[in-house]
């Protein structure tokens, strides 16, 4: 059982300098919550506010109801783990996991069991007699996550644990880390830059700017409902597209405009420009690059709604495995989409690209809030 | 015949039958050999040279140790002794109580040894690890007492334990030494440079920081205590002015100034002196070649990151 609160918690580092700002959050017991957001947002602050290893400045921290703020780190039973690892260098692998355990008086054979049941499940059984410094990367991260893992600790903490691996290590890890969190049945709160491990293993997500969250929601919602501009940007990847596009009103109809091209608009989005005042002012059309179709006819999924065609100037091709990354240039703005190997779209070459209605996403241009949100 | 064809950047092509090559590759090799044979050659005579020059005081002094002292005042050159004697040793060792003085320091400077290494290890660990208010000041300050020199104190130290009454015994000439601002410099600085994230980690794991200290931090900079206790033991060890200042009966004299009272036993006998300073320097020199390699690696762990 572990639930940990964070009430309006605060960082002030230097006077007037907020690393975090009122960050409210409640994680439930065996949640697995993941923290991203660009560099210096404040994620690794708020892992170390919650483990202890920083004074928090203002608010409140809860771990299982108990207020924790002066609680010291090594009364609060959170196991971390951290990005270079941190392993004792001196010690065998065998000692740094039994380490934490031999701290708590557990009996040798006690120990012994859980150290190999450990070791098996991580399948670096045959290390154990190596000292720690001798190992490879990716045998120490295991060997890290391995020492934490040795006292059911009431949450893990996990700062960018993977970034040091290679990208096939990494996968491999990344399918562990799932295994052991269906396995483990506890919190763990992971920080990470990787778009992949964070919608892969995330049950929420939790986005940050500037030391405040922009929205925590599980991966789906975040792809699908993003709060604003930024968190729609963030999350996905290629980065989602943005246009700015005039909002006419022509007879009954409201539509969106840009250069000749226009696109009518039903249902919701024609209700939500006409709640908010947009119509005479512009608004920021967000698409997703894999909501960008090159050809009538061919959309897989049944309920596509095209547009008419744009044309577009190819200006770059990239083979990403099965998929093509194209980037091109239409009325002065960059579009990136994602299609099917056998397209043949070279760079220069002009084309007709189609969106797809039913995807498209609207952002207030001054505050960038997601004017559609919360369907 | 097989031949060997390489081409050369300038696109020239290079045919040569495998015995050609084999003579090149002799050729080259003896021309290496040479150079680098020339090269260590005269590498090794400058370093006896120097060595010469700089240990010339000292192999003097062990050979005047050997010589009868008729032997060293007269106008001859003569730089080993004629008739090799160990008579100085002998009258040393019976003049004074020598085995107790070399015993006295012995004592002397192991403690205090012990005492800085414990001392300042504790002080650095919490100016380096943990966080608390008024650090940035409290280390400024000790770091300050290094600029004040220890003759400036001596006579203030001297009337304060001589009011305690404690003149003439071990504390004495310990206790005031037990810790030291160098020390505390010299460990922060290594300190600095262990990763902060073992010491986070293991507070996570339940440790408490005395723990801490023994199962990690002293393993991982056992280099760094080897330098400070040899350093310090050298420096305790060749202590002179306040053990002068501080002993007046021979029992509580260490060797070093036991040395100087040869000196006033007989003005004459420099060769007994000599004698004398051979001895007690065995200790030094031994201690010094068990423990360069640790002081010459704990100097530099510290201040060149690997
Ligand atoms: N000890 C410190 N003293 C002063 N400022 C700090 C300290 N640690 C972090 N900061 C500042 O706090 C902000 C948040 O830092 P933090 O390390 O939490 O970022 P992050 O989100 O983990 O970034 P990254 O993804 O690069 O690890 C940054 O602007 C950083 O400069
Ligand atoms: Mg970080």
């Amino acid at each position: 059982m572990s639930e940990i609160v964070l009430r309006n918690v605060c960082k002030e580092y230097n006077k007037g300098n907020m690393a975090v700002k009122n960050f409210n959050l409640d994680i439930q017991d065996k949640e697995f919550i993941i923290f991203v957001g660009p560099s210096g947002c404040g994620k690794s602050t708020t892992l170390r506010m919650i483990a202890g290893l920083e004074d928090i400045s203002n608010g409140e921290l809860y771990i299982d109801g108990e207020l924790v703020n002066y609680v010291e780190p090594q009364g609060r039973d959170l196991a971390m783990v951290f990005q270079n690892y941190a392993l004792y260098p001196h010690m065998t692998v065998y000692e740094n996991m039994a380490f934490s355990l031999k701290i708590r008086k557990i009996p040798k054979s006690e120990i012994k069991k859980r150290v190999h049941e450990v070791a098996k499940i991580l399948e670096i059984e045959q290390l154990l007699d190596r000292r720690s410094k001798d190992l490879s990367g990716g045998q120490k991260q295991r060997v890290a996550i391995g020492s934490a893992i040795m006292r059911q600790p009431k949450a893990f903490l996990m700062d960018e644990p993977l970034s040091n691996l290679d990208a096939k290590l990494r996968a491999q890890m990344r399918i562990e880390l799932a295994k052991l969190h269906e396995r483990l049945e506890t919190t763990i709160i992971y920080v990470t830059h990787d778009q992949t491990e964070a919608m892969t293993l995330g049950s929420r997500i939790v986005v940050m700017l500037d030391g405040e969250i922009q929205q925590a929601a599980a991966p789906e919602i975040l792809y699908n409902n993003p709060i604003n501009k930024f968190v729609a940007g963030f999350i996905g990847s290629p980065a989602m597209n943005f246009v700015r596009m005039n909002v006419i009103s022509d007879t009954s109809e409201i539509m969106l405009e840009k250069e000749g091209f226009r696109i009518s608009t039903k249902n919701r989005m024609k209700e939500v420009l006409i709640s908010d005042n947009c119509v005479g002012h512009e608004v920021d059309l967000g698409i997703r690059p894999e909501n960008i179709y090159t050809e009538v006819g061919k959309e897989s999924a049944i309920d596509v709604d095209l547009t008419d065609a744009i044309e577009v100037e190819v200006v770059a091709r990239e083979l990403v495995g099965a998929e093509v990354i194209l980037y091109a240039n239409w009325c002065g703005v960059q579009l990136c989409a994602r299609v099917e190997q056998e397209n043949t779209s070279r760079e220069g070459d002009r084309v007709n690209w189609y969106l797809d209605c039913n995807c498209i996403k609207l952002f207030d241009v001054k505050s960038e809030q997601n004017l559609m949100y919360g369907e | 015949m097989s031949v060997n064809t390489a081409t050369n950047p300038n696109g020239m092509v290079l045919a040569k039958s495998k015995e050609e090559i084999e003579l090149l590759h002799q050729k080259m090799n003896s021309r290496a050999k040479t150079k680098r044979r020339t090269k260590t050659t005269l590498l090794v005579l400058g370093n006896v040279v120097m060595a010469l020059v700089i240990l010339l005081p000292l192999l003097y002094a062990i050979s005047i140790a050997f010589m009868p002292s008729s032997e060293l005042f007269t106008l001859d050159m003569n730089l080993l002794p004629k008739n090799p004697t160990l008579q100085n040793f002998k009258e040393a060792l019976t003049k004074v109580p020598l085995v107790r003085f070399v015993l006295n320091s012995f004592l002397v400077a192991g403690l205090i040894t012990l005492g800085q290494i414990i001392s300042c290890s504790l002080a650095a660990f919490a100016f380096s690890f943990l966080e608390f208010k008024g650090k940035g000041i409290l280390f400024m300050l000790v770091m300050a007492t290094m600029m004040v020199p220890g003759e400036a104190t001596i006579i203030s130290n001297y009337l304060t334990v001589s009011s305690w009454g404690w003149l003439d015994s071990y504390p004495v000439l310990i206790i005031p030494y037990l810790t030291s601002a160098m020390g505390i410099f010299l460990f922060r600085q290594f300190y600095m440079t262990f990763p902060i994230s073992l010491y986070e980690s293991a507070k996570l794991d339940g440790c408490s920081n005395l723990r801490f200290i023994i199962k990690i931090l002293i393993p991982l900079t056992k280099s760094a205590i080897g330098a400070m206790a040899v350093y310090t033991f050298i420096n305790a060890w060749n202590m002179y002015m306040w053990p002068l200042l501080v002993t007046g009966s021979s029992e509580m004299r260490t060797v070093q100034i036991g040395i100087s009272m040869l000196h006033s036993v007989d003005a004459q006998s420099i060769t007994l002196m000599i004698a004398g300073v051979v001895m007690i320097i065995v200790p030094s020199i031994l201690i010094f070649i068990v423990g360069q390699k640790q002081l010459i690696r704990g100097m530099f762990s510290g201040a060149v990151k690997g």
